[in-house]
């Protein structure tokens, strides 16, 4: 599956963006499918997720090690499944526009392994445009919503 | 909105009748309850059994309208309505006609592929089911998304699927069929309901997605058309010809699964949108109902958590019990028929009633394999090389198996210990498994003296519940020749007819071969569809005599 690509604006200063999304508690339930997670460390988590390749939808775990940190830019992660073979990486940078407007980027490639992958990943790169507008959509809402913003989010755009 | 005809369902039947229908210059409209198009045809493999066809005489391959009517004559009991039957004989080749002059479709047939009762008188072994080919979805413009997709979607056709070998997945060629995918290329059941869509649009049919029929509109004893419920309203579709129901079974409708069909709990393997309303209609206008026992039966199996159009997946199991290094046990651990049986009749031992323990003897029912069997073939989509997921039972020996599902730990090591002695010398006394060609078409060739048997080896051992499914029911209003509904007095509702599985199927309990459901639906999809328009399809010359 190809690389995907989201970027939207919050009117929020990069610091309190920063603060929401460091915490992975704060925006995990805002993942398409979501079912449960749990912290296994600072930096290892588990997570369910209802995953829909559009034919069928079925619950995944999926372990998550975060990789990367770097405090109000960016945090990298892996994602592999726990028993089903699929693999990947992603990120969630954030950067200054303004005073009181943050930039926020969400990057994600997932791979299907074992014989069905090729045809897997055909299902995946057609769902994971849908997933990453809806989990940038549902993470800006949140975000603001947790922080008392009353005003309307700015739309976001990607590839 | 009128028009001459209705068509309820946009399944392989219902999309015959409107072609059928608008082949003849008739207006058509089809309505389909969900927001795509194709029913359980679309998830299907998309055969066709079609006996007597022309390909069988292209290849020297013997076959007569009086060895089908035979053969299905045996299947049906003596119980059937020799009138149907002979109508089905005698139009399926028509129904080809009608796809060579209407669609693209090439159809092969598959000379591998035998009855599924091979052995009863009038059968043969191979060339009666005809499998189409690959479609471009590209073809059909802004209706390229509106096919139903299943779980089996895969692009590639049933002919390419048996060189492949379905015994294992991981033997396909899935960068090719990425390809395709990636492309837009169907195969299977989603291509032969591209080519009809294709040919119903050419042929000017309009087609109605999100728009449920529930209601049959009458004038007197004539119906007149339908009220469906499209957009949280009312609206009726009236139809100067007359309406044909072909809207699928009642497999997904619990209670009524439950009063006819007599049987513990199911689990369908079709489209969800298949919950009776086309039975329901009939009965709320005195149609006489038959076959209310019988469905299009396969054993299945339940994955946890995996839903399809929000329903729980029931993957059908077909090649894993006919493949040696397995056997299917009840709880009491015993061996209880043929595993290699075709998957319709199997399930008929399934049911079986064991009167003084007053339960269902073989419910629930296990297949049991070795850990060789696990990594030589596929079981649903798990292939061999795959983790074993927690839905799989696995354990190092059959006692610890048997403790785990819930099999008698005594039994099952006894029924192991019986079947490998003879399984050894390649022979089933109990049960004649691999002594049928129909056995043999889904074992391992590789495998010798007996292509569907071995003794079951070391350990680990797997587990896997298998359910009662059902590809779906071929239950409900009785129909004549020409496809119209009976009403109690066996006298035709005028405007009403019925194709498909809404429908009594005129195979009765009896499953021919591949492609019996497609066959037998279309069949008497194009038969409704010529005699609403009062055009009788048997008079004519043929396009291949």
């Amino acid at each position: 599956m190809p690389e995907i690509r989201r970027e939207t604006s919050v009117p929020l200063p990069i610091e309190r963006v920063w603060d929401f999304v460091s915490d992975m508690n704060n925006w995990a339930a805002d993942m398409p499918g979501y079912i449960a997670h749990e912290m296994l460390s600072d930096l290892k988590s588990v997570w369910r997720l209802r995953g829909d390749v559009g034919i069928l939808s079925r619950e995944v775990e999926l372990f998550v090690n975060v990789v990367e940190w770097t405090e109000r830019s960016s945090i990298g992660f892996t994602v592999k499944g726990t028993h089903e073979p699929v693999s990947g990486r992603g990120s969630l940078g954030i950067g200054q526009e303004s005073s009181h407007e943050t930039r926020l980027v969400f990057q994600m490639e997932l791979e299907a392994g074992s014989a069905m992958g090729p045809v897997i990943n055909v299902l995946l790169a057609k769902v994971a445009p849908r997933i990453a507008d809806d989990f940038v959509a549902a993470l800006s809402a949140d975000m603001l919503a947790k922080t008392g913003y009353t005003g309307v989010p700015k739309r976001g755009k990607g590839r | 909105m009128e028009t001459d005809v209705v068509v309820v369902g946009s399944g392989g039947a219902g999309l015959t009748a409107a072609l059928s229908a608008a082949s003849e210059g008739a207006n058509v409209v089809v309505l389909e309850c969900s927001e795509v198009y194709g029913g359980t045809t679309a998830m299907s493999f998309g055969s066709l059994w079609i006996p007597n066809n022309r390909f069988m005489k292209e290849h020297g391959v013997g076959d007569s309208r009086e060895d089908a009517l035979t053969y299905l004559r045996r299947l049906t009991l003596g119980m059937g309505d020799d009138i149907l039957l002979e109508t089905f004989v005698d139009n399926a080749n028509r129904l080809l006609d009608l796809l060579d002059s209407e669609t693209a479709t090439k159809w092969s047939a598959n000379f591998r592929h035998p009855d599924y009762h091979p052995e009863f008188p009038g059968a043969k072994q191979g060339g009666r089911t005809l499998q189409g080919d690959l479609y471009d979805t590209n073809r059909l413009g802004e209706y390229k998304d509106l096919m139903r997709a299943g779980p089996i979607c895969l692009p590639l056709n049933k002919i390419e699927m048996d060189e492949w070998g379905s015994a294992s997945l991981a033997r396909w060629d899935f960068e090719l069929l990425a390809e395709r995918m990636a492309a837009g290329i169907a195969g299977l059941g989603r291509a032969l309901v591209g080519e009809l869509l294709e040919a119903c649009l050419r042929r000017g049919v309009r087609l109605i997605t999100g728009t449920r029929a529930r209601q049959l509109v009458r004038h007197g004893a004539r119906v007149i058309g339908v009220v469906a419920e499209r957009d949280g309203k009312g609206e009726q579709f009236d139809a100067r010809s007359g309406v044909v129901l072909a809207s699928g079974g009642f497999e997904w409708n619990g209670k009524l699964a439950q009063r006819f069909l007599g049987v513990p709990a199911l689990a369908p393997t079709s489209s969800p949108t298949s919950v009776g309303d086309g039975l329901l209609m009939t009965m709320e206008v005195g149609a006489a109902l038959g076959n209310m026992t019988q469905a299009w039966w396969v054993p299945a199996v339940r994955l946890p958590g995996e839903l399809y159009d929000g329903q729980p997946v029931h993957w059908p199991v077909l090649d894993p019990r006919s493949l040696p290094g397995s056997i299917m046990v009840n709880r009491q651990g015993k061996r209880f028929v043929n595993e290699a049986t075709n998957y319709n009749d199997i399930c008929k031992a399934f049911v079986a009633f064991d009167p003084a323990a007053y339960q269902y003897e073989n419910l629930p029912c296990f297949l049991v394999f070795d850990e060789r069997f696990r990594r030589s073939y596929s079981i649903t989509t798990l292939t061999p090389e795959m983790e074993t997921p927690s839905w799989l039972a696995e354990a190092d020996s059959l006692e610890d198996l048997a403790r785990n599902v819930g099999i008698d730990e005594t039994g099952l090591r006894w029924q192991v210990e019986e079947f490998n002695r003879q399984a050894a010398g390649g022979v089933d006394i109990a049960f004649h498994r691999g002594e049928s060609v129909y056995d043999h078409y889904r074992g391992d060739k590789e495998v010798k003296p007996n292509p569907n048997l071995r003794p079951l080896g070391p350990g680990p051992y797997y587990a896997v519940e298998l359910l009662l499914g059902t590809i779906g029911t071929k239950a409900g209003p009785l129909t004549d020749r020409f496809g119209r509904v009976l009403d109690t007095r066996e006298q035709p509702i005028p405007g009403l007819f019925a194709a498909g599985n809404v429908a009594a199927a005129a195979f009765g309990a009896g499953y021919p071969g591949a492609g019996s459901t497609l066959g037998c639906g279309m069949t008497f999809g194009f038969v409704a569809g010529k005699s609403i328009l009062d055009v009788v399809p048997t008079t004519g010359p043929r396009r291949h005599a």
